[in-house]
């Protein structure tokens, strides 16, 4: 015969709270948890809330308009040991002139093929202080940035 | 990484290469992976660790202490003397007992470094790029590439 488990909790599927606990468990050290349990109702159960920021979308234009600005600064700077020449470029000043969409691009790009976008997404999030601050070279930059943006829902 | 994608890398890393250097190709033989780990001047000092530049805002970079934080040929010299390479020639001839870079440059000062190699060949870190091989200097020079060859740097070979 089968063995079957009661929950205490009076939610209707079996079990929401394991998964909710390994997101919180897995979330990159030092970032706030997005699960919060404010109260036990008057059952006794836990009430659960879920504080997750929206997820960041880009329309297809801005995405196409990236895509080929990225294309025409890598062939004229890859080279470059520069960060000036690299971040002057009118390709990258037009990405940064995309405003907040383009955060969610840049941090892809930089997933897929890490580069000099340290620059761009410190000038698009003016105001908040760089999770890359006390890195010791740019492998931990980047490691650093990707963490904010997996936890700002940007990737 | 399977050989199928070792080879299709080798193509795209090749490809970016040509996109952004075309008169080197044909002329290099590929040493290293790309890498944002470290720059020219860095891979020229043969240090192989970090990216040189001035300190700004932004953490992750590295400068050596002690020299102003301004890239341009007074500091660039600061930065090669402090890792010995202090006597200036004007000769790319290879001279026995002695490690030699090669320093290129356009109107905004120092562009590119390239390290001599025993066999009298060159080695020089492209950017983000792979680590080359290349036989001549010259097929780095033009507007769109490093500039003009500046003049060349040695020290007592630590090697040797």
């Amino acid at each position: 015969m089968p063995q079957t488990t009661k929950y205490r909790h009076r939610s209707p599927s079996p079990d929401p709270y394991p998964r909710a606990w390994r997101k919180s468990a897995s979330y990159p050290s030092g970032e706030a948890s997005p699960l919060r349990i404010s109260n036990k109702d008057r059952c006794g159960s836990l009430k659960v809330v879920f504080t997750l920021p929206k997820k960041q979308r880009v329309t297809a234009p801005e995405q196409a308009l990236f895509q080929k600005l990225v294309s025409q600064w890598r062939k004229e700077t890859a080279h470059h040991s520069i960060l000036t020449k690299k971040v002057m470029h009118p390709a990258y000043q037009r990405i940064i002139g995309m405003g907040p969409s383009a955060i969610p691009l840049i941090l892809r790009e930089m997933k897929s093929r890490p580069g000099h976008w340290f620059w761009a997404l410190d000038a698009l999030t003016q105001g908040e202080a760089s999770p890359a601050a006390g890195s010791n070279n740019l492998d931990e930059a980047t490691e650093a940035w990707l963490a904010w943006g997996r936890a700002k829902r940007y990737l | 990484m399977s050989e199928e994608s070792r080879i299709y890398q080798d193509i795209l890393d090749a490809a970016d290469v040509a996109d952004s250097l075309p008169n080197i190709v044909g002329k290099y033989i590929r040493t290293s992976d790309p890498s944002i780990k470290y720059n020219c001047l860095v891979y020229a000092v043969r240090v192989e660790w970090g990216w040189f530049e001035p300190p700004n805002h932004l953490p992750g970079y590295y400068w050596p202490p002690g020299i102003d934080p301004e890239w341009n040929d007074r500091t660039v010299k600061q930065v090669l003397a402090r890792f010995g390479y202090n006597e200036i020639s004007d000769s790319p001839e290879p001279e026995d007992g002695y490690d030699k870079i090669a320093i290129y440059g356009d109107k905004d000062g120092p562009t590119h470094f390239a390290r001599q190699l025993p066999n009298g060949n060159w080695s020089s870190k492209l950017g983000e790029l792979i680590d080359v091989e290349h036989t001549t200097l010259e097929c780095l020079v033009g507007d769109d590439h490093y500039g003009n060859l500046l003049y060349y740097a040695k020290r007592k070979s630590i090697q040797r």
